[in-house]
């Protein structure tokens, strides 16, 4: 298998809108299933790097517990302040033998125009 | 408290006695405070007008003859310091029939008079009248020596100029402490303005002042923030006077216990300091609460060698965010190198707007003309005259941490606005807001002067 792809196991009992932590890559994975969906991203909120397995999901919504931001975990991209930048999601495949995400998807945009004042706290 | 010359080392370090919590009030701080005209005017009659306020700093007038003019809502107000080197404030107003008197916002009479630019009358630096034309013609007799301008009480402290229009006033002294007393020891007097920027707003002054009178929007506001101070309530110090100032003690050099990211976040956002202290963070990677008090014994080890006198600061006041709010419209958040001076004024017609001034004051190590500000991200040198920077917000910058605040203002004040807006709720560590307007109505009760 190659390097970037890697084996996150069985996930038959994620069960929907739940969470679960990985412990792989830099700041860990954290996966979760949305309407029979599994979808991966980076374990790190990009507010204050709080570990968003540690939040809550509602819908496609990922909110960090420490202040509130929010990420749809489709695409990893932010819901606003006080978030001003998405975090990294990772490609899932999920079959009977479990799930395998790929690690080399790239980092993400900074610059997504949320950050420049006036446009600061434009919310979605 | 005059104080023209630079101030000797007073003793050392700020105390942290906390002060006893004051009785805060219930009135609703609704909406119409922020946008009433009868509102303002009462503010005008019964607040500004008996307050004291900064007109400027005393290097803008070293010299006798050198003066300065201030602008607070619709009043123009003149200082010139007089060849006994006091320096004196009058209103900017001829006695003949009311012309104003100086438009400059600063200049030197060089030996000569101020002189009027409708008829000619001259006053000299204590505001006498010495000279008009045709004397002679005044069924009322000569003017000169009795028609002189209208002097306030005037004083420097921190190196400010400092004007009251209220004659009956309390001293400078009176009226600024106990944070007056605990802000000596930076020296303030010896501070370089090396940022001046005014940026009219579309927000009522207190929106602003309301602002720098909590720290719960740090996390949101300034995100850069959270990895190196503690602005958790928990970890901050409040303390409220029964003068109407406060003050804010907050941890800095590192995060607080609650802060659950990397340490790279939290090395990145010091970096700087990090850079100038050679100051090797590495061995509390895993214990960034250490940070802190390992870079207080650094700045204690290595200040002197770097220019800097610390013997007047406590270990806390070299890596922690000392916050003053001093009543009605001020902010001093203070460094050990600098402050960064903010207010707020009233509009001279329009409740929804106002001047929002930015300063920040440099203290030049010791031998070193050109140096690197921290805070302001910008090379300031010492003996450059800074330029006034005047525009609207939005156009022109109030420097990296302060725009962003400024950029909430806006939407701030359109909500107050709002029919579904009725009043506050408050967090406990947002009490000095309700302090701030306690002491308003607490002026606003007062008899107009």
């Amino acid at each position: 298998m190659d390097d970037h792809r890697v084996e996150l196991g069985d996930t038959g009992d994620l069960g929907d809108g739940q969470l679960r932590y990985c412990d792989i890559g830099d700041h860990g994975v954290v996966v979760c299933r949305v309407k029979g969906e599994v979808f991966a991203l980076e374990d790190n909120c990009s507010h204050a790097d709080t570990p968003l397995s540690q939040g809550s999901l509602s819908g496609y919504m990922l909110t960090c517990p420490l202040h509130g931001a929010q990420f749809d975990v489709r695409d990893g991209s932010h819901g606003g302040p006080p978030a001003y930048v998405g975090v990294r999601t990772y490609p899932v495949e999920e079959s009977e033998t479990g799930v395998v995400i790929d690690m080399s998807a790239p980092d993400v945009d900074p610059d997504d125009g949320f950050g420049q004042p006036g446009g600061m706290f434009r919310t979605r | 408290m005059t104080d023209v010359r630079p101030q000797p080392t007073p003793p050392a370090g700020i105390s942290r006695e906390k002060a006893p919590e004051p009785e805060l009030g219930d009135t609703p701080i609704t909406g119409d405070r922020y946008y009433s005209a009868e509102f303002a005017a009462r503010e005008w009659d019964h607040l500004w007008t008996r307050v004291w306020l900064i007109a400027g700093r005393a290097d803008q007038v070293p010299e006798p003859g050198d003066y300065i003019t201030a602008q607070i809502g619709n009043e123009s107000i003149l200082c010139v310091r007089g060849t006994d080197q006091r320096v004196r404030a009058f209103y900017n107003v001829c006695q003949h029939r009311g012309n104003q008197l100086v438009t400059a916002e600063r200049g030197s009479l060089a030996g000569g008079q101020f002189q009027c630019a409708y008829h000619g009358w001259r006053y000299d630096d204590t505001g006498s009248l010495l000279w008009v034309a045709v004397e002679e013609d005044f069924p009322q007799g000569n003017p000169c020596g009795s028609r002189n301008l209208v002097e306030i009480p005037c004083d420097s402290w921190a190196g400010f100029v400092w004007f009251n229009m209220d004659p009956t006033c309390d001293s400078l002294a009176d009226y600024l402490s106990p944070v007056a007393e605990q802000l000596d020891c930076y020296r303030m007097g010896n501070m370089k303005r090396t940022h001046w920027v005014t940026a009219e707003g579309d927000f009522n002054w207190k929106v602003v002042q309301d602002n720098f009178n909590e720290s719960y929007h740090l996390p949101y506001v300034h995100p850069q923030t959270v990895a190196s101070m503690n602005e958790h309530y928990t970890g901050c110090q409040f303390d409220l006077y029964d003068t109407g100032h406060c003050r804010m003690l907050m941890p800095g050099g590192g995060p607080g216990p609650l802060y659950r990211g990397r340490a790279d976040r939290t090395f990145k956002s010091l970096a700087q300091d990090f850079e100038f202290w050679e100051f090797d963070p590495e061995p509390f990677r895993d214990d960034l609460q250490g940070l802190r008090v390992a870079l207080q014994q650094r700045k204690r080890e290595l200040g002197a060698s770097k220019g800097y006198d610390f013997s007047s600061y406590s270990d806390e006041q070299l890596t922690d965010h000392y916050h003053y709010t001093v009543f009605p419209n001020l902010s001093f958040s203070m460094k050990p190198d600098g402050c960064i001076f903010l207010r707020a004024s009233p509009h001279p017609d329009d409740p929804e707007k106002c001047q929002f001034d930015m300063w920040y004051l440099t203290l030049f190590p010791e031998g070193v003309s050109e140096y690197y500000s921290n805070s302001m991200r910008d090379w300031v040198a010492i003996d450059h005259q800074v330029e006034h920077e005047v525009g609207k917000v939005g156009d022109i910058s109030c420097g990296p941490g302060i725009d962003q605040d400024v950029a909430i203002w806006n939407t701030q004040h359109k909500g107050l606005r709002s029919r579904g807006y009725r009043n506050e709720y408050l967090a406990g560590q947002e009490r000095r807001i309700r302090f701030f307007h306690d002491n308003i109505d607490r002026y606003l009760a007062m008899d107009p002067t």
